[in-house]
């Protein structure tokens, strides 16, 4: 018998998430060892419902099958019988099982067909499960279905599949009524198309509105030259940048805790803001800066994929469209910028940046500093 | 006035007031904004305020935790949360899937960040839970080389080490426990280390500190430690502070099957073998097991209802092959029933070259003993009693394997 303990702590009222979790694992762990663990039997349920029928497949081990049914029987126990006699008493005492092993629909008990295949029906093997089968119409109109197994002294698996959905496993103690299922199949899982265009809106709303913190930066990008060439290279450079990064750490090839990553990124917009004080062209160290800033900001693009979660069997199409979708939001940034400045761009370029460049570029430094201590400290 | 609203000047001033009220908004939702790199958790651990452990709260919190993982099955934090309610359930009803559901979640979890700490510390408790001990060591090991100064990693090596009958580093790693952070689950695992010296008094001081380490908050743990409690009172035979704690656990958390079972045997060494088996009949309609058919079997077999005792033996010889393998409980009952003693000491051996812990040796023991195989028992036994345990059933089986070796010296 294994044995241990709960770790408890008086956890405050709101806790960061890293606390939170690491007090539930603390917990988890130390009653995972208390659990009194079982080993999971040989009993396994396959249940499917089809066209207002169903089939239910009981895969049981014959030698054990026997004498429990025996026992529920109030009769004598029989031992060692050979296969044959053994196979024979078990489908004679059907209707013990059919008492023992319920299945409802909408609470009410379906009257099942009882079948026993034993297991010379699949193989010779002596300790082959056998199998009995249960069958019946599913009543007009029935919405939720039940499985009861009294004969198990365990846990079991009941799989169940409705019509053409996904198996649905439940773990249920011998005894105990499954969790009800409704009977509409599950929806289908979603197609690549709605996948992508799922993650292409997270992408594109993880910018605006909700990432200040970029529009920020490519606020600052925009900010240093009213050059098209200027701008577009530099975004372009963050693009390859960022895209680089967030495949990577998606991937597991890299990785940087979110308490660098988050303090670095703030201070990449202090940095181009500053910049944009003390110059006005771009200058190649730019572009080399604007590249490995967009390295530490797919690294914080990453963190929020990794939190939302991405799709198995469509990864790649949700790393790529939501990708898609920054970028569009990081556009749309730019076509916002551009409208509002355009006209001063090239009406006035002096008092473009005099009264636009200068004191926007140092609000944003100061931001970006104010949000680089704060994350540092956090 | 005029000269001030002039293009140039509004434009910049809106440009700045834009600004302002951003970096404004960005810091009044700072929180929403730091989500981007690290989604708040919305989920309290179990055993904190507002988190209860109630049969109700668990249900509950389990099935809002498969909906919120079943949307995000990258979601460490919600994986753990689950898996931890799950593993609470499994302690309440038995049902050892739910185990497996967890160790199912917590892989998915890892399966898009392999290095995550908080899941693989909880894939440690959760291999343990299984008696998947040895690759709980080798979690637990890494766990620790990542983290060393977590204590919660020396309990699952310890515990892990305990259940293989490593019991030298066992107790190692629960003192390094103890010595880095005393807490609820280090003064239990320093009970059942005391425990299984046959320090009965020492462990049972160290099983009240767990109790008063245990939060209000958390009912499930508190009915767990008292029953702990009391199981040892009850070996002291100290009935009424057993019974004490027996109750203390049922009003933290009705039905539970630890303080069920173990208030059925203080009912047996009282003399009301009836009210036992009621007691035990009853929790068999919500946790049917193997032990506890065998234990309703004994039960009846005292009350002199043969009959009805043999079939609930079916039942549990039944159970253990086939619903919940237990092959050392197994060996142990067929021994004790004197039924099928060749197959018992198999099954005995077979489970003693995978573990070597002294419950495990004891089962051997018995089962060389009712082979009559009484040098075999001897070196067995030896190896049940190795730890110094207290033990009345090692105890009685040792005593009974001398009494038939000092005969056969005789003879």
């Amino acid at each position: 018998m294994t044995r241990a303990a709960s770790r408890n702590s008086s956890a405050p009222a709101i806790e960061p998430r890293a606390f939170i979790i690491l007090i539930a694992v603390c917990v988890a762990l130390l009653f995972a060892i208390a659990a009194n663990a079982h080993e999971i039997g040989k009993t396994q349920v396959q249940a499917s419902l089809r066209d207002g029928a169903y089939q239910i497949d009981v895969v049981v081990d014959p030698d054990a099958l026997l004498p429990t049914l025996e026992a529920y029987a109030a009769g004598p126990i029989s031992r060692d019988l050979p296969r044959d006699e053994r196979d024979r008493r078990i489908a004679a005492l059907s209707q013990v099982f059919l008492e023992r092993v319920r299945v409802s629909f909408d609470g009410r008990q379906a009257a099942s067909v009882f079948e026993y295949l034993p297991s010379s029906a699949f193989n010779d093997f002596a300790q082959a499960p056998s199998k009995v089968r249960l069958r019946g119409t599913v009543p007009e109109g029935a919405s939720g279905f039940a499985f009861t197994y009294g004969l198990a002294l365990g846990t079991y698996a009941l799989n169940l599949r409705i019509g053409d959905g996904p198996v649905q496993t439940q773990w249920v103690v011998g005894g105990a009524t499954s969790d009800p299922v409704a009977l509409a199949a599950p929806l289908p899982p979603p197609t690549r198309a709605e996948i992508g265009r799922q993650y292409f809106v997270l992408g594109f709303t993880h910018i605006l509105p909700h990432g200040f913190d970029h529009v920020l930066f490519v606020v600052g990008i925009f900010l240093l030259t009213s050059k098209w060439r200027s701008i577009v290279a530099q975004v372009s450079t963050f693009t390859v940048a960022h895209s680089i990064t967030l495949a990577l750490t998606m991937y597991g090839i890299v990785s940087l805790p979110a308490k660098v990553v988050e303090p670095m990124i703030a201070l990449s917009i202090a940095y181009v803001a500053i910049e944009n004080l003390v110059v006005s062209e771009l200058k190649p160290w730019r572009l080399a800066l604007v590249f490995s800033f967009g390295l530490l900001h797919g690294m914080g693009f990453a963190g929020v994929l990794r939190d939302l979660g991405l799709p198995r069997p469509a990864f790649l199409t949700a790393l790529v469209t939501f990708n898609v979708g920054v970028e569009a939001g990081q556009l749309s940034v730019i076509a916002i910028a551009f409208a509002a400045c355009a006209y001063w761009q090239h009406r006035d370029r002096l008092a473009y940046r005099r009264f636009i460049v200068v004191p926007a570029s140092l609000v944003i430094a100061l931001t970006g500093l104010f949000w680089t201590v704060q994350r540092a400290l956090a | 006035m005029r000269r001030f609203f002039t293009p140039s000047t509004i434009v910049p001033v809106a440009i700045i007031a834009a600004v302002a009220a951003m970096v404004a908004v960005a810091n009044l939702r700072s929180r929403a904004s730091r989500a981007s790199y690290g989604r708040q958790a919305n989920w309290r651990p179990l055993g904190t305020r507002g988190a209860g452990t109630g049969r109700a709260d668990l249900g509950r919190r389990i099935a809002e935790l498969r909906t919120a993982v079943t949307k995000r099955p990258e979601d460490v934090g919600a994986a753990v949360m689950l898996a931890d309610a799950l593993v609470r359930q499994t302690r309440i009803t038995g049902n050892a899937g739910l185990a497996i559901e967890a160790e199912g979640v917590l892989k998915r979890a890892l399966a898009n960040d392999v290095s995550n700490y908080d899941a693989n510390r909880a894939l440690g408790g959760l291999l343990l839970s299984q008696h998947r001990f040895r690759e709980a060591v080798t979690v637990g090991e890494r766990n620790r080389d990542a983290r060393p100064y977590d204590a919660i990693n020396y309990g699952v090596i310890g515990d892990g080490y305990l259940e293989l009958g490593d019991y030298d580093k066992a107790f190692e790693a629960f003192d390094t426990m103890m010595s880095l952070r005393p807490s609820a689950a280090a003064y239990a695992r320093v009970a059942y280390a005391r425990e299984l010296q046959g320090n009965l008094t020492g462990a049972i001081e160290s099983m009240k500190l767990a109790v008063d380490a245990t939060p209000p908050d958390d009912p499930e743990a508190l009915a767990w430690h008292r029953a702990q409690v009391g199981d040892l009172y009850l070996r002291l035979g100290r009935m009424h502070e057993a019974e004490s704690e027996y109750i203390a656990a049922s009003h933290a958390f009705p039905g539970h099957p630890f303080a069920m079972v173990g208030y059925a045997r203080l009912l047996t060494a009282r003399g009301e073998p009836g009210s036992a088996l009621a007691l035990l009949q009853e929790l068999a309609t919500t946790a049917p097991t193997p032990d506890l058919a065998a234990r309703i079997g004994d039960l009846l077999a005292q009350l002199g209802r043969r009959d009805e005792a043999e079939r609930q033996y079916a039942l549990a010889e039944a159970g253990w092959r086939s619903d919940a393998p237990e092959p050392k409980n197994l060996a142990r009952f067929l021994a004790d029933h004197d039924r099928k003693i060749p197959e018992a000491v198999t099954i005995a051996v077979e489970a003693s070259a995978q573990r070597h812990d002294i419950f495990t040796a004891d089962a051997l023991a018995w089962a060389y003993f009712k082979a009559g195989r009484i040098a075999l028992a001897r070196q067995a036994i030896a190896q049940a009693l190795r730890t110094g345990s207290t033990d009345a059933d090692i105890r009685a089986h040792a005593r009974a394997i001398e009494a038939a070796a000092g005969q056969a010296a005789v003879r």
